[in-house]
């Protein structure tokens, strides 16, 4: 039998997590850290308030609670290679790492955009 | 030295060394029982025991066909990412919460391909930002270690 959880559960992480992101990421390899996602792996970033770079927490699909992740019109390259992951950061947490749709070569100095997307906590389904 | 604790599990040491939480990356010949987490397995990111051979499957997002975690370095030596394909290794990252988890020590280093950059107000161009004291800076995994201890005990030998 599954566990019944108030979505105020699945809230609190996200919460905590809108309210702190500032940067989105673009990196060559799956980030599982901050160091990672922001320098050993980083290509590139887009920097913003925090509270602008995920929203609040919704209602997820299928199930759970789920933010998005605002779309990158502007984000600077910061050196030449392959993207295929993204990371969001505040000053020392990375907080969300994964892959991006498509891979997609990118070169410093450039500038680059991401779709927006969510990033759920699934419930039972 | 001067240690600065930007987490628990976070710490860096006179500016040049980090030690930092991570979950390790393994590279393995892909087989069909280690991908077969989408079959006998509903979460997205758990990383179940094989129902017939107790093998810990890969978490359902690795699959062939789809690319793996780009643990694997390219002909330059940078790592690449690379479709799954049976028979070849691949790279995935472990998230089990105890059998994954790391600790991974950084040093800083000089890498000319990584360029700050800031953008100009006027022209609303990227110009390098020179004086950025990460220009031209990049932190390297110098090692993988199972706890803290261990990983103080490298990083004071760097």
């Amino acid at each position: 039998m599954s566990a019944y959880l108030d979505p105020q559960i699945f809230n609190g992480g996200l919460t905590a997590f809108h309210n702190a992101a500032t940067t989105v990421w673009i990196d060559s390899t799956q980030p599982t850290s901050y160091t990672q996602a922001t320098s050993t792996y980083a290509l590139g970033s887009n920097v913003v308030a925090a509270g602008s770079a995920v929203g609040a927490p919704a209602s997820g699909s299928p199930s759970g609670q789920q933010v998005t992740v605002a779309a990158v019109t502007a984000g600077n390259i910061a050196t030449t290679g392959t993207a295929g992951f993204y990371g969001v950061t505040d000053s020392t947490y990375c907080y969300a790492g994964n892959s991006i749709s498509a891979t997609q070569p990118v070169t410093s100095g450039n500038t680059f955009t991401l779709g927006s997307f969510t990033i759920t906590l699934r419930g039972t389904t | 030295m001067a240690r600065v604790q930007c987490h628990e599990e976070f710490h860096e040491i006179d500016g040049r060394i980090r030690i930092e939480r991570g979950q390790t990356m393994k590279t393995e010949v892909a087989t069909q029982e280690l991908l077969d987490s989408d079959i006998f397995h509903s979460g997205p990111g758990v990383q179940a025991k094989h129902p017939e051979t107790g093998k810990f499957m890969t978490p359902r997002h690795y699959t062939v066909g789809g690319f793996d975690a780009g643990g694997i370095p390219g002909p330059d030596g940078k790592l690449v990412m690379k479709p799954i394909k049976l028979g070849e290794t691949f790279s995935y990252v472990d998230w089990h919460p105890v059998r994954g988890k790391v600790f991974h020590v950084y040093t800083l280093e000089d890498d000319e391909t990584w360029k700050q950059y800031h953008r100009d107000q006027v022209t609303n161009d990227l110009v390098e930002h020179t004086e950025h004291p990460m220009h031209h800076k990049r932190w390297h995994i110098r090692g993988e270690f199972k706890t803290w201890d261990e990983a103080e005990t490298f990083a004071a030998t760097l």
